[in-house]
């Protein structure tokens, strides 16, 4: 006669350990893992992020102070980088209008005589600032051309009918300061150009030498080892 | 019986059996959307964790992005900084471009595998320049700056003079003499300058004493130019520059003979005091005390920091300047030329090289062009 065995279904109760033992220790081992990777994951992310606010630091602090000179365009005071923030050039037109001086202008944002001055090099050789009264754009004036470059009618007090270059500039200062590293256009407000979560307190630009900055920035965080970095800039001439 | 009785009771067990394993069939097999959990568990935690790693893999390849990026733009300064002062160093020909013209491309080469830089340079003064130098050390970064030189015209430096003799004092010896009524006559071995427009200007229209006193920075004195400026000076050249581009340098003796006759000896540098005994032409920049020996004499442009002695039958032609006291003697003669001046300058191609402008050169920020 024929008899059929069929294979038990369900499981036992060392089947039921055995199978919540391992159901445990493979959710554990993942949730230690996906932590794990986590926080290294947070790390990268994290540190890409200082990385990228310290080489914005660095950036911003070597194209100002690399365009003056160390006590007459810029100087530490208090903790803070007082200076001449160079915003552009601009050089004299081969044909000057009646009024005004006719220049070509570039530069990373055109001239505002609102908070502009302009330190102008004259054929005798010398730099001397003047403020910048007024400004219009004038497309059809002589000039020679070059790349980038835009036409403008500058006036200025004083005049300086002997032009030759000119450096127009906003005053302004850095520092560290509530968490973040921070700019200020004359006496306006602290503007963040950074993200909060820097130390202030271990951080600082300080002058070093006659015509060098050193900068260090430290970063806020509960890791223990709060990640820094200490860095020096020199003036050009 | 038995056997059928043994039969009922395996029945019976196994109907026991199932029916104490019926819920756990029905847990276990029926709905077949119930199958495969776990792999949806792990492909949710390989997901989790593959999500993880892409961010921190976004963020590396971000760094690394920005990296290359401030890396470029590091070369890319280096190369158009570079540019301008091989430009200054190395180029000696340099082209004759009007005051107001288009830019002109001085140099170009390439930097890396991939990158290149070119300086143009813009005249917006009679003797200054504007120098671009644009770079792109491959990719799409482009980096541009900017300096603003000198280059000396000879035309410009006749053309500061006011008097044929500028001193501090000026003792004129009876018998000797300085003559300002021919400056801008031909002599023999070089012509007239009268057709020039700006040395007609400050000289040819009205009256140019023959003697004056010392200019102003930055014609003559350091101003706020620095101490090299202080003693001798020519335009920017300072004492230091000068004494670098000498073609002759003199110690406390005469002054090296041309090798021919009248013609041009270009830049000959004296420090101390110097004794001049025979005759010569070019400019002669003396850092002391400068004595014309009787019978000597120089053709063209005379600056000397202390005193200058003109000893009987000694002769100048050209034009001078002392920092101290210019004492003619005797039969002395200066022949104030503003010709001859001019052609010492052009002749002396030493100084027809740019220098940066000693104050401040570097001109930024110049973001870079459209092209």
């Amino acid at each position: 006669m024929r008899r059929t065995v069929r294979r038990p279904y369900g499981f036992v109760l060392t089947e039921v350990i055995v199978a919540g033992t391992l159901l445990l220790l493979v959710v554990q081992v993942a949730w230690w893992v996906a932590a794990v990777q986590s926080v290294a994951a947070t790390r990268v992310v994290a540190g890409a992020r200082m990385l990228d606010e310290t080489r914005l630091i660095h950036h911003l602090l070597s194209t100002e102070i690399g365009h003056g000179e160390s006590g007459a365009d810029w100087r530490v005071k208090a903790r803070e980088l007082h200076l001449r923030a160079f915003r552009g050039l601009g050089f004299a037109c081969r044909t000057q209008p009646a009024g005004g001086w006719g220049v070509a202008v570039a530069g990373y944002r055109r001239p505002d005589s609102d908070k502009d001055s302009v330190l102008v090099l004259s054929d005798d050789g010398s730099w001397r600032t003047s403020s910048l009264e007024r400004r219009s754009r004038r497309r059809t004036l002589d000039c020679q051309e070059l790349d980038g470059f835009s036409t403008e009618i500058w006036f200025l007090d004083p005049p300086r009918p002997r032009g030759v270059v000119a450096l127009y500039f906003e005053r302004g200062a850095y520092r560290f300061s509530a968490d973040a590293f921070r700019y200020r256009v004359g006496n306006r407000r602290w503007q963040p150009l950074t993200d909060l979560g820097i130390a202030v307190d271990s951080s600082a630009v300080v002058a070093a030498g006659a015509d060098a900055l050193e900068v260090l920035v430290a970063w806020a965080g509960v890791d223990p080892i709060r990640p820094s970095t200490r860095w020096k800039l020199w003036a050009r001439r | 019986m038995g056997g059928r009785g043994s039969h009922s009771a395996v029945n019976a067990v196994e109907a026991l059996g199932a029916a104490m394993r019926k819920p756990t069939i029905a847990f276990r097999t029926p709905h077949g959307g119930e199958r495969g959990v776990a792999l949806v568990v792990v492909l949710l935690a390989l997901l989790i964790l593959a999500g993880i790693a892409t961010a921190a893999v976004v963020a590396a390849l971000g760094q690394l992005r920005a990296a290359g990026m401030a890396g470029s733009v590091m070369a890319g300064r280096a190369a158009a900084r570079g540019g301008i002062e091989r430009v200054l160093a190395a180029m000696h020909d340099w082209p004759s471009v009007a005051v107001g013209e288009s830019a002109v491309a001085l140099m170009a080469d390439t930097v890396g595998a991939r990158g290149s830089w070119k300086v143009l340079d813009l005249r917006i003064a009679r003797e200054f320049h504007l120098l671009v130098a644009e770079a792109s050390p491959g990719g799409a970064v482009r980096v541009r700056d900017a300096r603003v030189v000198w280059r000396m015209e000879p035309e410009s430096r006749v053309a500061a003079y006011r008097a044929v003799v500028e001193s501090d004092s000026v003792v004129v010896g009876a018998g000797a003499g300085v003559d300002a009524d021919s400056l801008l006559a031909g002599r023999r071995g070089f012509r007239a300058c009268d057709g020039l427009p700006l040395l007609a200007g400050a000289l040819g229209g009205s009256f140019v004493p023959p003697v004056g006193g010392l200019p102003q920075p930055p014609e003559w004195g350091a101003g706020r130019d620095g101490a090299d400026f202080a003693d001798v000076r020519l335009g920017w050249f300072g004492r230091s520059m000068l004494s670098a581009a000498a073609d002759h340098n003199v110690v406390g003796g005469g002054v090296p003979a041309p090798g021919c006759t009248g013609c041009w000896a270009g830049l000959v540098v004296g420090s101390g005091d110097v004794r001049l005994t025979g005759s010569g032409a070019g400019v002669l920049v003396v850092d002391g005390n400068l004595v014309f020996a009787s019978g000597s004499s120089w053709t063209g442009l005379v600056l000397a920091s202390g005193n200058v002695t003109f000893e009987p039958g000694s002769t100048l032609l050209g034009l001078i300047r002392g920092g101290e006291a210019v004492t003619l003697t005797g039969n002395s003669v200066v022949d104030g030329s503003a010709c001859a001046a001019l052609e010492a300058l052009r002749a002396t191609t030493a100084l027809a090289r740019p220098i940066p402008v000693p104050t401040r050169s570097w001109l930024g920020p110049l973001p870079p062009g459209t092209e």
